[in-house]
């Protein structure tokens, strides 16, 4: 049993999920669900979607360069069945899977750090220029109401 | 996505080396369903043939099981899978195929007691 990866998204395709799509020289393209075929059937690139994995991976969203990947990978080569060697893998994924959620933690955070930065440049450039916007809803009602007591208390004078 | 299977008049592809190239569908052979599909066999003639074919003609009328096929194919496991183009290959008198290849993929659909010369001869069966 093989779990596959979607031609499109590069998410992993369960067994009993999706289809194929098996060209005439037998190479097979493989789909998690109606929405990855149906953008493939458009010729539409995964690159560009936002949402795949191929597309964030080029705009370096995701962590694309680690050791732990080239563990997880392809292999044809018929193994004879071993059971201490299938205890041993078997642990070792499991660990290798901590030591990748880790490290893409940390790269998710790297890639943050920057964010905070930005957000208080963008607050700082909307408080210099729309300070009305930035002012709660109250405040402003508030004031609009004095405003136009005002405006009847001078119309009422002049009326006098 | 293409429509439902295939009836009279389809021209099916011919993925054996028996030198036909194109048949045209007259009938579809022991079939409830509307349309046949994946694995079914079809009374064809041919249409197209290589110029230096010597088992079959053009013109010709043949059996042929259809082995694989543009519409969607449900396998054992609950997904899907489907070819690139439909695809017959022909088959004698006595049931046994008149070519002795078979181009491309075959379905795994296939009855396997019926065309298991057919399975064996062709390089992917998927």
């Amino acid at each position: 049993m093989r779990l596959e990866k979607c031609y499109v998204c590069s998410s992993t395709v369960y067994p009993g999920h999706g289809s194929m799509l098996v060209r005439n020289d037998a190479t097979c393209v493989r789909f998690c669900r109606s929405k990855c075929r149906k953008n493939f059937t458009m010729r539409r690139n995964p690159r560009y979607m936002k949402w795949t994995k191929a597309a964030r991976k080029a705009a370096g969203k995701e962590m694309v360069m680690d050791s732990t990947f080239e563990l997880q990978r392809r292999r044809n080569r018929v193994m004879k069945y071993d059971r201490e060697l299938m205890s041993t893998t078997l642990s070792a994924m499991k660990e290798i899977e901590k030591i990748r959620g880790r490290r893409e933690k940390s790269f998710f955070k790297d890639r943050m750090k920057v964010k905070a930065k930005v957000d208080k440049r963008m607050a700082l450039k909307d408080l210099a220029q729309d300070l009305e916007i930035a002012q709660p809803a109250v405040v402003r009602e508030r004031k609009e109401l004095r405003e136009a007591s005002k405006m009847r208390v001078s119309v009422q004078g002049m009326e006098q | 996505m293409p429509g439902a299977g295939i009836q009279m008049m389809t021209r099916l592809r011919v993925a054996d080396n028996s030198g036909a190239r194109v048949v045209g569908v007259i009938r579809v052979m022991r079939v409830r369903r509307r349309t046949g599909t994946v694995g079914d066999e079809v009374v064809c003639s041919i249409k197209e043939a290589d110029p230096g074919a010597k088992k079959v003609k053009k013109g010709e009328v043949h059996r042929a099981v259809v082995v694989r096929g543009k519409v969607e194919d449900a396998r054992r496991d609950g997904s899907t899978m489907r070819c690139s183009d439909w695809a017959a290959a022909l088959l004698g008198p006595n049931g046994q195929p008149i070519g002795t290849r078979i181009r491309g993929v075959v379905s795994s659909n296939l009855d396997r007691s019926k065309y298991m010369k057919i399975m064996s001869l062709c390089r992917v069966i998927i």
